[in-house]
């Protein structure tokens, strides 16, 4: 029977929702609060110049951005797209994460076959057999200050790049239950790893010590409360901004603001789904990439992001009770989302087909869809 | 559209639901994930969870389904990854090889794909320096249509995370770890038990049957005999009878005597050993030697003519959990032992049988979708029951098999096989 | 009659002690040099490799080793940097006296000057540190730690920022100046040696002495880096390909042209090579700082003449000349740039890469070679343009060169005492001239006595198969054997006449320069250990890497047989055991499967590894190289203990 809840609570929800939906909003609006609301998309693809549709990580690097796709890295500057493969020094054409050194513009780059470095033009690979990077698959990457963070299959890798020396974070010298790592965030002195199993793991650089963040229930197959901790030890991302830790998982969305955690779901939230690939932090609200579509939501006011099935954006506003739900004439470029950086006020989308940026936005939300 | 039919869905469950008499413990127990009996749920005595996490189906809404197959294919790749060089798994991997070979020559008997031969690409996951993450990358750069692999736990773990970056299908018929399915993401179907149903099985039938009451466990100290015993464990404690101690040994010991004393003088009643058959066998002989008469319990790598070897009498008595009955009359089943024995000069056993499954269904759900590796994964999705050789194999939301198991006790140097308690509900 | 018996049975018994002693002594010197022919005597070891005691300290000499200088904004006043003697040295440009020694860090290189005239900053290469030195006082008011290896460094025009090139941790520092801190850290190519601000003070430009990452078997590719000022991140990296060893660099006053010095090895050749000249070739880069600017490269040698190592370039005022020290032929090349211009302007790219290997090209613009003392390295132009100062490291000498006349007008000298035989060793290391037409030195191949991070086919066959790894001269005393055969048991043997037979291809050095040479090469030290606490004390990583290099077990507690542990074949002091050994490295054309057992000391900047250098890192020895569990039980540790053992390899040596 259990199977059913989660139908039962999104059937609830969606009438609820398109009762709000089909009245005039004008007696009660939701709180916009910090969240902006786009409704003007651009999308890039293969036509454009980028090696694939399949982009599975963005980057902004100034006036530059980055994107890595499961054929290689693109990079877009001037109005236009530039590819980068294994020819050119890519340790694999499957790109997985992308990040930019703000010390140096040195740009890092997780893929299916090692990191890369590449600064000024100049390609370096590190992998698990020419370095001390624990294994080829890196997830995740972060750079910060004197470090550079690797997640990869096999352990969290921290690279001392003053030093060339090599450190593993794993099941054995952490709380990790097993080594498999997925995300890392790093700034401010402090490092977030999204690990398999052990939820969300902290590491204070300067003191030098871990802890770690757990589902209090302990099972896989479960949760038994919705805010008493992670929603979930299995952790797929993980973003740390104004004092704000969000935790993205398979299984749905974690916030932690020092004091409290707070769990949601597709069920009983707006989050489009509890498969959540990535997720990124700017100021207070967090940008949810999931398998079917983009969220954004800073604790009060979430702003949902959908590509129907006409090609039009489906956004919705809800903030408490309220909520409205808008219609954009262009939208992200797949509900399949897996990567989001922002760049000034454009948002940068990357989607299991194409790139998307959002461009224009609503002020506020008495302004939406007029 | 999805959201439409969700609607609806959803709707007609909800009325469902609010019938009097809420019956979400106790009388649904098959509906449960992974046949969870409800006295062996989590907190199933105090709290009803919040969510249910495992019960939906997996869903891949990426898109890839409207990419065109390529043209002129003269094989159709099929990647195979496990131990088959090196090191002890190669014995278990070399077995898993051989049945999966045994399908794809059935299959290209029969006209293969469409006239196009399938062609098994074969890479050892047993690499040094955590390389084995590589040759499932290796697979993709060379243009496998799915996969079918591995054995140790923790490869196949990542197999898996790869195979959702790289929309790899993944057929797992070698790795019994548990956890392996519960990442939620919706590339892989197992076609196989795993040592969770083992746990469940062996937990009952030592503490409801043979009303064991201090149990202690003797395991390999390593990534397999941490996980495999892990469910175990828990439904024990849930039963009422928690493990009295836990000892560990090392890959390669021959010395365990300290363990032994140890679990001597917990007074444990019975013994669950955990691990492969080079050191069970050895530890169940010294057990007997030392005068420890204890009721012995195993996985189903004790099922193996290595161990008997190994064990000898000493194996009298033991009792084991299995993934399937190579014994039942079973025509299917029986054709298959002998067409197996015939071809690689051995009885078929769980790796091979399984692997054999596992293939077919790969290749099956090939030849119905055509070459997409999204529109495959559609197909094995779609699966609700499979006719292999080692049974009818129902598949749960989650694309894991929820076949039966199997008990097994050894008498005489032979495997009698008897079916579980769960199985006899 | 009697004192004639006397001297009679003296003599017999002169004869009949001494022979045996003689034959004893004979064999000893053959044993212990493994030199078969003969004329070595006591003296080499016994007294010019003795490196402490009595005798050492007899020998020992305080020599200045001048490097790098500047000049004073009035011109009065030259900043000259003494390599050997730790020292800035202050002098009396029109005068020729030293008014002043400051003690600096050590093994100082670079000095440059303030915008403001009163203060200078001299890079420390073995103290990582730069001094800041106020001219006024001679004192040294502040001490910076930057990289390791501090090297080249360059003020911005407006004085605020001091640019560090960091040879050993090959990376850019920018120091805040007006902090007395490091604002930033960037990635350099290998080895930066040189820094130049380009005349608007938009740009810096960092040379550097070895090639990038390339792969296995192919020839170099190093790099110029050049960084935005503004942003201070690296904005261009101008590959030399086929090319090394790029040490000084200067900039046309227009700054459209950088002009630096580079090295083009043949090293992929067999060394047969040598005999028909063209192994090594020696020249200049020309970088086009514009953007997409081109890099050219042409040659400063003539067809059959070869002016090894070049060091150091200026541009006199006018953009029309260019000097060049060749530090490896005592020359001075004075080279023409407008027929540079004229020459590269509209060449296609095919004539370009003709140009790079043209030894006829070098008559159109090398106006001239003005011959200096030995070993010329720093050069610095008077405001006025008309003196060029030239430091003559091994004369301890400034050379004053009239660029009108072109040619040396005066010399200045510095107050170094007289050539011992180590400094007579340091000046045959580094002169070309034992080479078949002057074609390389020692130093070519071994820059500081260090290595040039290539390898090279130095077997005789001269069919290019088996390249070797080069490897530093720097703490070699007690290593024999020595090369990778170990077929040599002194250096006497290795640069004795086999050594001009098989490599420079011209007269072997002579017993006495023999002597000297290997005294010189014996006295090499490597720098202190950047890796090592200054403590002695281990990090957590370096303590459990020493515990698994000095483990007789695997982790789950089988036994290492003795031959397969890392400390039986590479034990402390020097970690190496002398002897050869078969660690499965061999490769199919090698002809032998046992090579000699290296020491240890400061592995971590000498890149790449094992005889041919197939291993680009460490790691690779053995993730790539070392599956059969031969060199060393390894397969048995996780990822995370190969790293440890890697920290610990990068802590062995260290100055000796």
């Amino acid at each position: 029977m259990r199977r059913l809840r989660g139908p039962i609570a999104a059937a609830l929800l969606v009438t609820t929702m398109s009762f709000i939906g089909t009245r005039h909003t004008t007696a009660q609006e939701p709180q916009q609060g910090s969240v902006p609301v786009y409704h003007r998309w651009q999308t890039f693809t293969t036509a454009d110049g980028l090696p694939s549709d399949k982009a599975m990580a963005v980057r902004v690097d100034g006036d530059r951005v980055w994107v890595g796709t499961d054929h290689g890295l693109a990079v877009y500057e001037e109005g236009r797209w530039r590819s980068y493969g294994t020819e050119d020094g890519l340790a694999h054409d499957v790109v997985l994460s992308i990040d930019v050194h703000l010390e140096t513009g040195d740009v890092w780059i997780g893929t299916l076959g090692g990191l890369n470095r590449w600064s000024a033009g100049r390609w370096e690979t590190f992998d698990q057999f020419n370095s001390g990077l624990a294994n080829d698959v890196v997830y995740g990457v972060a750079a910060d200050g004197d470090y550079v963070w690797a997640a990869t299959a096999a352990g969290a890798s921290r690279l001392n790049v003053r030093t060339g020396e090599w450190t593993i974070f794993d099941e054995k010298n952490t709380a990790m239950h097993e080594p498999w790592t997925y995300g890392v965030h790093a700034g401010d002195g402090i490092v977030y790893i999204a690990a398999w199993g052990g939820g969300v793991l902290e590491y204070e650089v300067a003191a030098d010590r871990w802890r770690d963040y757990r589902d209090p229930d302990g099972e896989m197959e479960i949760d038994l409360f919705p805010h008493d901790g992670l929603v979930h030890d299995i952790t797929t991302s993980v973003s740390y901004e104004n004092g704000i830790l969000w935790a993205a998982t398979y299984f749905g969305l974690s916030r932690y603001d020092g004091a409290r955690w707070r769990g949601y779901f597709d069920h009983d939230s707006p989050l489009t789904s509890n498969f959540i690939n990535f997720v990124r932090a700017r100021g207070p609200v967090a940008w949810i990439c999931t398998d079917q579509g983009l969220s954004a939501f800073d604790g009060t006011t979430w702003v949902t992001y959908q590509r129907d099935s006409l090609a039009a954006g489906a956004v919705e506003i809800q903030s408490g009770d309220v909520s409205v739900r808008r219609r954009s004439a262009t939208a992200i470029a797949h509900n399949y989302v897996l990567g989001v950086d922002f760049q000034g006020e454009t948002v940068w989308v990357a989607t299991a087909q194409g790139v998307s940026r959002g461009v224009a936005y609503w002020e506020s939300i008495s302004l939406v869809g007029r | 559209m999805e959201r439409n039919r969700q609607v609806v869905l959803s709707v007609l469950l909800m009325t469902l639901l609010l019938t009097p008499g809420d019956a979400a413990l106790g009388q649904e127990d098959t509906l449960a994930y992974a046949n969870t009996p409800s006295e062996l749920l989590p907190y199933s005595r105090f709290q009803l969870p919040y969510l249910f996490f495992f019960d939906e189906p997996l869903t891949f809404y990426g898109p890839g389904r409207d990419k065109p197959a390529p043209a002129d294919v003269t094989e159709v790749r099929i990647g195979f990854l496990g131990p088959v060089t090196g090191g002890r798994d190669a014995r278990l991997g070399t077995r898993m090889l051989q049945g999966a070979t045994l399908a794809v020559e059935d299959a290209n008997a029969r006209g293969g794909y469409r006239g196009v031969p399938f062609a098994l690409i074969v890479r050892n996951d047993t690499g040094l320096w955590g390389a084995s993450a590589n040759e499932l990358v290796a697979l993709h750069d060379e243009g496998v249509w799915g996969t079918l692999g591995s054995i140790d736990g923790a490869n196949t773990h990542i197999m898996l995370r790869i195979a959702l970056k790289i929309d790899m299908p993944m057929v797992v018929t070698g790795d019994t770890d548990p956890t392996l399915t519960e990442t939620t993401i919706p590339w892989m179907v197992r076609v196989s038990g795993d040592d969770r149903q083992s746990g469940y099985a062996l937990a009952l039938y030592m503490v409801e049957q043979r009303a064991h009451e201090r149990v202690a466990v003797l395991r390999v100290n390593n990534r397999y005999g941490r996980v495999g015993t892990g469910e175990f464990k828990d439904a024990v404690r849930r039963l009422g009878s928690p493990v009295v101690l836990e000892m560990r040994y090392s890959v390669g010991d021959t010395l365990f005597t300290e363990q032994l004393e140890r679990i001597r003088q917990a007074r444990a009643d019975a013994v669950l050993l955990w691990g492969d058959p080079e050191e069970i066998g050895l530890i169940v002989r010294h057990m007997r030697a030392m005068g420890m008469e204890q009721p012995l319990y195993g996985g189903d790598r004790l099922v193996s003519r290595e161990f008997l070897e190994i064990a000898g009498e000493a194996a009298d008595g033991v009792v084991a959990t299995y993934l399937y009955n190579p014994a039942l009359d079973d025509p299917v089943l029986q054709d298959f032992n002998r067409r197996y024995a015939e071809r690689f000069g051995e009885e078929a056993e769980t790796f091979a049988a399984h692997a054999y499954d596992g293939m077919t269904v790969l290749i099956e759900a090939i030849r119905r979708a055509g070459l997409n590796r999204v529109k495959i994964r559609d197909e094995l999705y779609a699966l609700e029951t499979h006719r292999g050789v080692t049974g009818t194999i129902p598949f749960d939301a989650r694309l894991d098999d929820l076949g039966p198991i199997w008990m097994v006790e050894i008498r005489g140097g032979e495997f009698h096989y008897f079916p579980t308690l769960l199985e006899e509900r | 009659m009697r004192p004639r018996w006397v001297a009679v049975i003296l003599a017999v018994a002169a004869v009949v002690i001494l022979t045996p002693g003689f034959y004893f002594s004979r064999r000893h010197v053959r044993f212990i040099s493994g030199n078969e022919s003969a004329g070595l005597n006591c003296m080499p070891c016994h007294l010019y490799l003795q490196q402490e005691g009595l005798l050492a300290q007899l020998r020992e000499r305080d020599y200045l080793s001048p490097l790098h200088l500047a000049v004073s904004p009035d011109g009065t006043r030259l900043y000259i940097t003494a390599e050997e003697a730790d020292a800035l040295l202050v002098v009396d440009a029109s005068a020729g006296t030293v008014l002043r020694h400051i003690a600096v860090g050590r093994q100082p290189h670079s000095v440059v000057l303030h915008p403001d005239g009163g203060t200078a900053y001299v890079s420390n290469r073995w103290s990582n540190s730069v001094s800041v030195v106020d001219l006024a006082s001679g004192v040294v008011v502040d001490t910076l730690a930057v990289g390791a290896g501090p090297a080249g460094i360059a003020v911005t025009p407006d004085g605020a920022s001091l640019y560090v090139a960091n040879a050993t941790s090959d990376d850019i520092s920018i120091v805040d100046l007006a902090r007395g801190q490091e604002r930033r850290r960037l990635a350099a190519g290998r080895s930066p040696q040189s820094v130049e601000l380009t005349p608007d003070g938009e740009s810096a430009f960092i040379t550097s002495r070895y090639t990038n990452a390339v792969p296995h078997r192919t020839t170099p590719v190093t790099e110029v880096t050049v960084v935005s000022a503004d942003a201070e991140r690296v904005s261009r990296r101008a590959l030399l390909r086929s090319a090394h060893d790029i040490e000084g660099i200067d900039f046309t006053p227009a700054g459209d042209l950088a002009v630096v010095t580079l090295v083009r090895p043949k090293n992929l050749l067999p060394a047969t090579q040598v005999g028909r000249g063209w192994m090594l070739t020696f020249g200049i880069g020309v970088i086009e700082t514009g953007p997409d600017g081109r890099v050219v490269q042409l040659l400063l040698d003539e067809v059959n003449a070869f002016f090894a190592d070049p060091f150091d370039v200026v541009i006199g005022a006018q953009g029309r000349r260019a000097f060049v020290t060749h530090s490896g032929a005592d020359v001075v090349s004075v080279i023409d740039l407008d027929v540079v211009r004229d020459l590269i302007e509209a060449a296609p790219a095919e004539s370009l890469a003709v140009y790079a290997d043209h030894l006829g090209l070098s008559a159109r613009y090398v106006v001239t070679r003005i011959r200096t003392g030995a070993n010329p390295k720093g050069l610095a132009l008077s405001p006025d343009g008309r003196r060029l100062y030239v430091a003559e490291r091994f004369e301890d000498r400034i050379a004053v060169i009239d660029t009108e006349a072109l040619e040396v007008v005066g010399t200045i000298e510095l107050g170094g005492p007289s050539p011992n035989r180590i400094r007579r060793g340091a000046r045959l290391f580094h002169r070309a001239d034992h080479t078949f037409q002057g074609q390389f030195s020692c130093r070519s191949c071994h820059p500081e006595g260090h290595h040039d991070a290539l390898t090279y086919d130095l077997e005789p066959d001269g069919l290019g198969l088996n390249v070797v790894n080069n490897l530093s001269l720097r703490g070699l005393a007690y290593t024999a054997p020595y090369k990778w055969t170990g077929k040599n048991a002194s250096l006497y043997r290795q640069c004795g006449f086999r050594f001009a037979k098989w490599l420079t291809r011209t007269e072997p050095y002579t017993l006495d320069e023999l002597y000297s040479l290997v005294a010189y090469i014996l006295s090499l030290s490597h720098e202190p250990n950047r890796n090592r606490a200054a403590s002695g004390d281990l990090t957590g990583a370096q303590e459990r890497g020493k515990v698994l290099f000095e483990r007789e077990r695997t982790g789950d507690g089988r036994p290492i047989p003795p031959e397969n542990r890392c400390i039986t074949c590479h034990p402390p002091p020097r970690f190496t055991n002398f002897q050869l050994a078969d660690v499965g490295s061999g490769g199919p054309s090698d002809t032998q499967e046992e090579f000699d057992t290296p020491h240890l000391d400061n592995l971590y900047g000498q890149a790449p590894y094992l005889h041919d250098g197939r291993a680009a890192t460490l790691e690779e020895i053995w993730t790539k190289f070392g599956g059969d569990n031969r060199h060393g039980v390894v397969n048995d540790l996780t990822k995370a203990q190969l790293n440890d053992l890697v920290e610990y390899l990068k802590t062995l040596g260290g100055e000796r």
